[in-house]
């Protein structure tokens, strides 16, 4: 006897006598069958429940605690080093040790510059923190997506600090940086970097690339027009086919999009270039362009048709 | 309590949500609730010396958030018209404490609910969360009855999965 079955017909009460018997048994076989059953039995008004951000939530508090990740190997590079110790120890017997800044952004993007006049564009729902004082070593750590660019300083190198011991150096450049638990996503626009990872460097040259897969680094060879769209509002379509079309304006949005099933969209892609447009006018133009036709649905749009030649 | 941050990170990830619905039910308003709940785990991290080991975790949670919900509304003449249905006791009531039971389960099936394919968690939600039938469902989303049902048993198929080992 299939129990999803009977579980299913027990949530439309149609289950016969001998079924719902069937279900009590493996209702006492253990303490999390019944607590499943509890769950799925719950009334519709029970089952109210706002869904929060919680990344969001935690950065705020983390911010305010003061929390900063700092990797071991780069605290055994600046502790071995010992005249940047000397400097370190000397700023703090001058007694002026102060927190240091944090920069973050909640549901909008958020322009920030940094002391030594650097530019950082935060993408939404994201942090970055100094790790030290800029004066002493320019290290930052990002959680979330960040549009970076540089001053120029050979000096003192812009390092960002990833997990596991890796960073990123930077000397004076232009790039993207998606860093968070699950995601990493690094595009390089001008000039040059160098990713420091798993005992190895890899250099970076204009136009690079690079994402993990199961925690290596791989280079990618096309590129990706639209991942920076949230900072320039630019959306770029070169041929692209539906399904990329649809992502590139989920992430560019903030929107979720489904599509119905029965959709055929083997012929449809894009020629286009959208500038501060808002998303009602650009599907005002797929509507034309792919006689396509969409609803809007508590979880945000739905593709519902859609016919190319 | 918390040995460490990291510790500390998941605790603040398993409570946050079911706190945040327990403040607003209990407060009946949704602004405060992140405030309320933010302040809560700012202020237990503070003082995390004061607890060992053995303390639960749970309780300490809820009754803390009531207790911050409570000064809240103290503090702020626009929510004194809440303050007079609020029982000020410290404790969690026997209805609250259901709530706060109510709620957890309410989170792990949401975690769990994440790791459906798409179609098959916005039709499961629809039937159980919104109380959509399934015609209903069909008519919606432009699918057959079949396959509003094949998706609820799919769906209910990975739950039993998840939160039964």
């Amino acid at each position: 006897m299939n129990i999803d079955k009977l579980i299913l017909k027990l949530l439309n009460k149609s289950n016969s006598l001998e079924e719902f018997e069937t279900l009590e048994a493996w209702k006492q076989e253990s303490e999390s069958n019944i607590a499943l059953l509890e769950l799925l039995n719950m009334k519709s008004d029970e089952t109210e429940y706002t869904k929060y951000n919680v990344k969001n939530a935690w950065n705020k508090v983390s911010a305010r605690l003061g929390f900063i990740n700092f990797s071991k190997s780069l605290k055994w590079i600046l502790a071995s080093a010992a005249f940047i110790a000397i400097i370190i120890s000397l700023y703090y017997f001058n007694g002026q040790s102060k927190s240091l800044p944090v920069f973050q952004s909640d549901e909008k993007v958020n322009h920030f510059v940094l002391q030594d006049n650097s530019e950082v564009w935060l993408n939404n729902n994201s942090l970055l923190a100094h790790l030290e004082d800029f004066e002493i070593s320019r290290m930052v750590s990002l959680e979330g997506e960040a549009f970076f660019e540089i001053e120029h300083n050979t000096a003192n190198p812009f390092i960002i600090e990833l997990n596991n011991n890796e960073f990123i150096k930077v000397i004076g450049t232009s790039f993207k940086l998606v860093n968070d638990a699950s995601n990493f996503d690094l595009i390089l626009y001008t000039g040059k970097l160098e990713l420091h990872a798993l005992n190895r460097i890899i250099n970076l040259e204009q136009g690079d690339r690079i994402t993990r897969v199961n925690g290596s680094y791989v280079k990618l060879k096309d590129r990706d027009f639209n991942a920076s769209s949230w900072k320039t509002d630019e959306l770029l379509f070169d041929n692209t086919s539906f399904p990329d079309v649809i992502k590139d304006l989920e992430n560019h949005f903030h929107i979720n999009i489904q599509i119905n099933d029965e959709i055929n969209y083997a012929n449809c892609s894009l020629y286009a270039k959208y500038k501060n447009q808002s998303l009602d006018s650009i599907l005002e133009e797929l509507v034309k362009i792919w006689n396509m036709k969409f609803s809007n649905t508590s979880e945000g749009i739905m593709i519902d048709y859609l016919s190319c030649q | 309590m918390f040995r460490n941050k990291a510790e500390f990170k998941s605790v603040f990830e398993a409570y946050y949500n079911p706190l945040c619905n327990f403040i607003k039910r209990l407060g009946n308003d949704n602004t405060l609730a992140e405030d309320v709940v933010q302040d809560v785990f700012l202020h237990l991290w503070k003082t995390r010396q004061q607890y060992n080991q053995d303390t639960d975790i749970k309780s300490l949670l809820f009754q803390a958030s009531k207790h911050k919900l409570f000064e809240y509304l103290r503090k702020d003449k626009a929510y004194e018209k809440h303050l007079q249905n609020f029982n000020g006791n410290q404790d969690l009531s026997a209805d609250e404490d259901q709530l706060a039971e109510s709620l957890l389960k309410l989170e792990k099936i949401n975690q769990s609910l994440r790791h459906l394919p798409t179609k098959c968690r916005l039709v499961f939600e629809m039937h159980k969360f919104k109380g959509l039938t399934y015609s209903e469902i069909a008519e919606i989303n432009n699918i057959s009855i079949k396959t509003v049902e094949n998706h609820m048993l799919k769906a209910i198929k990975i739950l039993r999965t998840l939160l039964t080992n």
